[in-house]
């Protein structure tokens, strides 16, 4: 019999028996009587439709339609409503459904009986939470303070609830906090400076552009959904040009390609600006009435910088620059896309502040489909109630900082006799080690895989050795699960209701629990009521959380008024319609020409800037110095976001294994042949990979994805990338950037 | 109906529901006596417990995940058909999942316990039904057969030689085996 009639006749077949009486007299100790109504929440005969959001940390925060069926998610696609998600996912979120039921998935509450030994045990949520409570208490009365219990929280959950996880330290006193972020924080400062908030024109408006420079970005793999926009002003007649030390698929969809030093994109830039300023192509209405410092940016130009010197640090022929430049200035409007990639520097927002004058003085600020576009944070004015928690009575606390900082940080900054400690995020490693006078005890880590992203991972290894307590929040067994004694799993997007913002586009959408919570896991902001409702069993009054949350409800606390004005919603239910676009005065940024910055003017001439430690003008600065005989980069990959997805047996079709991808001829000389396991080594550690030889990546660089392959794999770049910090990113995310691209290594045969 | 293989089943479905060292040392004795097996007097109950966490529960990825879909979907995924196919079956004998979709229904000692409610059917019944029956032939070779051999091979590749989660996959396997051959296929083929 064919499989397909026997799978047919085998429903027939069960269809109608009943034995329904059989279980009546017998002592069952896990099933329990059936009742159609009470154990089925969901209709059985057609699919319900909820409306969800990848909340990952990815420029496309893309629109979900998530199809259920018997309360289990059939599969999902990308919402037609989004212009921008158009109805289309990428790779990593169709693979939603493998993520909610890998059998891999962390179900339960476990604690490890010595780290690293993969000795758990189940416990009771009740179990942890009085050890976890009973740890808070135990420093609390040890040190006088909380300041001993750290968090270290980032982007892994960008759903706007999950800020109750700070919430949740604060609702337990003053606590020490990792502030800052690895991802875009010079850039983020370069751009406050100039313009006076990092505030990007509507992505979908790059079809107006008639030149489109890409510079530091790939969003052929890390924001496909802003491909079909470039494309279009591809088929409209712009010229695209790409540029990045690595030659990527972006690249290969491009009219030119540059692939300069890295680092020396600044120098690039300023030598484009210089041939601009000889050509007399300046925008001098911009330049003149918009502008304040234009005339000292000039002089600079005219004494600092050439085209052969700019050619010269970046690799770039002279001519190519000269004719770039001059069709950039000419084009209107043309746009920058300044990716976070080549912030990723000991100059990087130096390098940004330079793209950005090139962007301005040609006038391409304030116009539609041009821009120097970084990101923006427009969508984002939500109450921030899960986050806002006032700490108990009496709380000690740090004095003498500002409290804690980032650009997500939405709090107005009250004045208080005590404040949060703040450490930088980016050296997590050193600030354990070093932070003293209470020195940190406890870790609670949410949102975030630091063994997977922070830097310096032989270093982390033994900070965390040195505390006496590491939490995990995950749904995976990542290598800082590892590193934990206590890990609590919490839910997938389709398990919670949340609201999404997007960084790079202007849509919004709602994320609603489309499925129950499975197993034991539960919401970041479920586990803080847990975790108050324990502290306050112990030490009544010792957390202010609430002790009852609905997901739902703490959802609908996000909106206000403004957020319905901007988005043209009467109530947040409508967003259960499909998501709603922002509405926009102009597709442009600064359309109005009123700029944040103290002068109200783009500032060529940053004051603040120098105020702040740094050039006033956009100067050029020079990148580190090379320590090892190679440039190590170590880019994002395809099919995963920094830790997330690759573990995922779907990726794994596409992404068995890591690789190290090396020049031809680099190769030759170390007597390495393609597909040979080669040894990559530095100060920081080393790692052993298999090598590909292309030449797609420059010579004397080396090029290794950051990903995590899950069990069995133990590959990881951070052994590789040290904690130097970027220029910038200290003034509005709380510490300065990390230099993730301004890394050196060697490579040998083994 | 056999006291002696249900209370075998029992103890099977209690061992794999099992959720610390206590319960796993209840099971795993109740096993052992049902097979005449002897565990050594110093067993380090809470080494099963660390064993039994590592091959079926977590947190770090499951070599033998104790659910039926990992092995009868083409991917490894939970909540496949095996899921609602298990889930359909209890609804027929009057039962459900405590909080339908949390635990997936195809979760091994969810089946062990429909397994008793079965068998004790079909011996309760004097002659026993039909329909009793053909569910328990369809579930025993349309169902279990498919999952629980890989299910036992994976176990037993990965516990520990002459272990307590050893010697329960062979009580499993063995009462399978079993079971398998006394029972008529429920459509010719
Ligand atoms: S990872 Fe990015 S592109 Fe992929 S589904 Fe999520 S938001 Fe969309």
């Amino acid at each position: 019999m064919s499989q397909k009639t026997r799978a047919l006749s085998r429903r027939q077949f069960l269809k109608g028996i009943s034995v329904a009486g059989a279980a009546s007299l017998l002592p069952l100790r896990l099933l329990m009587p059936y009742s159609a109504e009470a154990a089925t929440a969901f209709r059985e005969q057609d699919f319900q439709i909820f409306r969800n959001a990848c909340p990952r940390n990815c420029y496309d925060t893309c629109s979900i339609k998530t199809f259920v069926k018997d309360g289990v998610v059939q599969f999902i696609e990308g919402a037609q409503e989004s212009t921008f998600t158009q109805g289309g996912l990428c790779v990593k979120g169709y693979a939603y459904p493998r993520r909610v039921y890998s059998p891999d998935r962390i179900k339960y509450p476990m604690v490890q009986d010595g780290r690293r030994t993969g000795n758990w045990r189940r416990v009771s949520w009740d179990e942890a939470m009085d050890r976890i409570a009973g740890k808070i208490l135990e420093i609390k009365e040890k040190d006088g303070s909380l300041l001993g219990l750290g968090l270290t929280k980032y982007s892994g959950n960008f759903g706007i609830t999950n800020y109750g996880v700070e919430g949740m330290m604060s609702s337990l006193g003053y606590t020490t906090r990792f502030v800052g972020t690895p991802c875009w924080p010079a850039g983020i400062d370069a751009q406050n400076y100039d313009l006076g908030d990092m505030w990007c024109n509507d992505p979908e408006d790059m079809v107006k552009s008639r030149y489109v420079i890409i510079w530091g970005a790939n969003p052929a793999w890390c924001s496909v959904h802003s491909m079909k926009y470039v494309n279009e002003a591809k088929r409209r007649g712009a010229k695209v040009v790409v540029i990045d030390p690595v030659f990527t698929q972006t690249a290969a969809k491009g009219d030119v390609y540059w692939q300069p030093e890295a680092s020396s994109d600044g120098a690039l830039a300023l030598g484009m600006a210089r041939h601009v300023l000889d050509l007399g192509l300046v925008d001098s209405d911009f330049v003149n009435n918009h502008a304040k410092g234009f005339a000292e940016f000039a002089a600079y130009l005219r004494e600092n910088v050439t085209v052969e010197w700019a050619a010269g640090v970046s690799g770039i022929p002279a001519d190519q620059i000269r004719e770039v430049a001059e069709e950039f200035a000419s084009a209107d409007p043309a746009t920058i896309w300044i990716g976070y990639g080549m912030q990723r520097h000991t100059n990087g927002g130096a390098s940004v502040r330079a793209i950005d004058a090139l962007v301005a003085m040609t006038g391409n600020v304030g116009k539609e489909g041009g821009g120097a576009r970084y990101g923006h944070l427009r969508t984002w004015g939500f109450n921030y109630h899960a986050l806002l928690q006032k700490q108990p009575e009496g709380a000690k606390g740090f004095i003498g900082a500002t409290g804690p900082k980032g650009e997500f940080d939405f709090t107005k900054g009250e004045a208080a006799s005590f404040t949060d400690r703040t450490v930088n995020i980016n050296k997590t490693a050193q600030a354990i080690l070093d932070t003293k006078d209470p020195a940190l005890k406890m870790l609670w880590v949410s949102c975030k895989n630091p063994f997977a992203q922070d830097f310096d991972r032989p270093k982390l290894e033994k900070a965390f050795d040195t505390l006496e307590m590491v939490v995990s929040v995950e749904q995976f067994f990542t290598e800082t699960v590892n590193n934990s004694d206590i890990v609590l799993p919490v839910t997938t997007l389709f398990e919670e209701w949340t609201v999404n913002a997007s960084y790079w586009h202007y849509w919004v959408g709602i994320n609603e629990q489309a499925i129950k919570p499975m197993y034991e896991t539960k919401s970041n902001i479920e586990i803080a009521a847990l975790l108050s409702k324990k502290m306050n069993q112990l030490a009544p009054g010792s957390c202010t959380f609430p002790q009852d949350i609905d997901t739902r409800e703490w959802l609908e606390k996000e909106f206000n008024q403004g957020i319905y004005d901007y988005l043209g919603i009467k109530h947040w239910t409508d967003l259960k319609n499909g998501p709603v676009k922002a509405r926009l005065a102009s597709s442009a940024s600064w359309s109005d020409k009123k700029f944040g910055t103290p002068s109200g003017q783009y500032e060529f001439h940053s004051e603040l800037c120098q105020q702040n430690g740094h050039d006033a003008l956009p100067r050029y600065k020079e990148g580190r110095k090379p320590y090892d005989e190679f440039r190590l980069l170590t880019p994002h990959t395809k099919f995963g976001l920094h830790s997330q997805f690759i573990n995922l047996d779907w990726m794994h079709e596409f992404n068995k294994e890591p690789f190290l991808y090396m020049h031809p001829d680099d190769a030759q000389e170390k007597k390495i042949a393609d597909l040979d396991m080669v040894r990559v080594f530095n100060k920081v550690g080393e790692l052993k990979i298999k090598v590909k030889l292309t030449s797609n990546v420059a010579k004397k660089s080396l090029v290794i994805y950051e990903a995590w392959f899950g069990q069995g794999n133990d590959f990881n770049v951070q052994n590789l990338v040290d904690d130097e910090s970027a220029d910038m990113g200290a003034y509005k995310t709380g510490a300065p950037g990390v230099a993730i691209h301004g890394q050196f290594a060697n490579v040998e045969r083994v | 109906m056999n006291d002696a293989s249900i209370a075998c089943i029992e103890s099977l479905r209690d061992f794999f529901s099992a959720s610390n060292a206590m319960e796993l040392e209840d099971a795993a004795v109740r096993i052992a006596g049902s097979v005449a097996a002897v565990i050594p007097p110093d067993t380090d109950w809470t080494a099963v417990e660390y064993e039994f966490n590592r091959l079926f529960v977590g947190p770090a990825a499951v070599p033998a995940p104790l659910y039926a879909s990992a092995y009868c979907e083409s991917d490894r995924v939970l909540m496949g058909k095996a899921a609602l196919e298990a889930r359909r079956l209890y609804h027929q004998l009057g039962l459900a999942v405590p909080r339908e979709g949390v635990i997936p229904d195809d979760h091994l000692a969810f089946e062990l316990e429909a397994m008793i409610v079965l068998k004790s059917a079909l011996g309760a019944d004097a002659p026993p039904s039909q329909d009793a029956k053909a569910l328990h032939a369809w579930f025993v070779h349309e169902h279990l057969a498919r999952w629980l051999g890989p299910f036992i091979l994976a176990t037993r590749t990965h516990a520990s030689p002459g272990g307590v989660v050893a010697l329960a996959a062979d009580a499993l396997a063995a009462w399978f085996d079993k079971e398998l051959n006394t029972t008529a296929t429920p459509l010719p083929e």
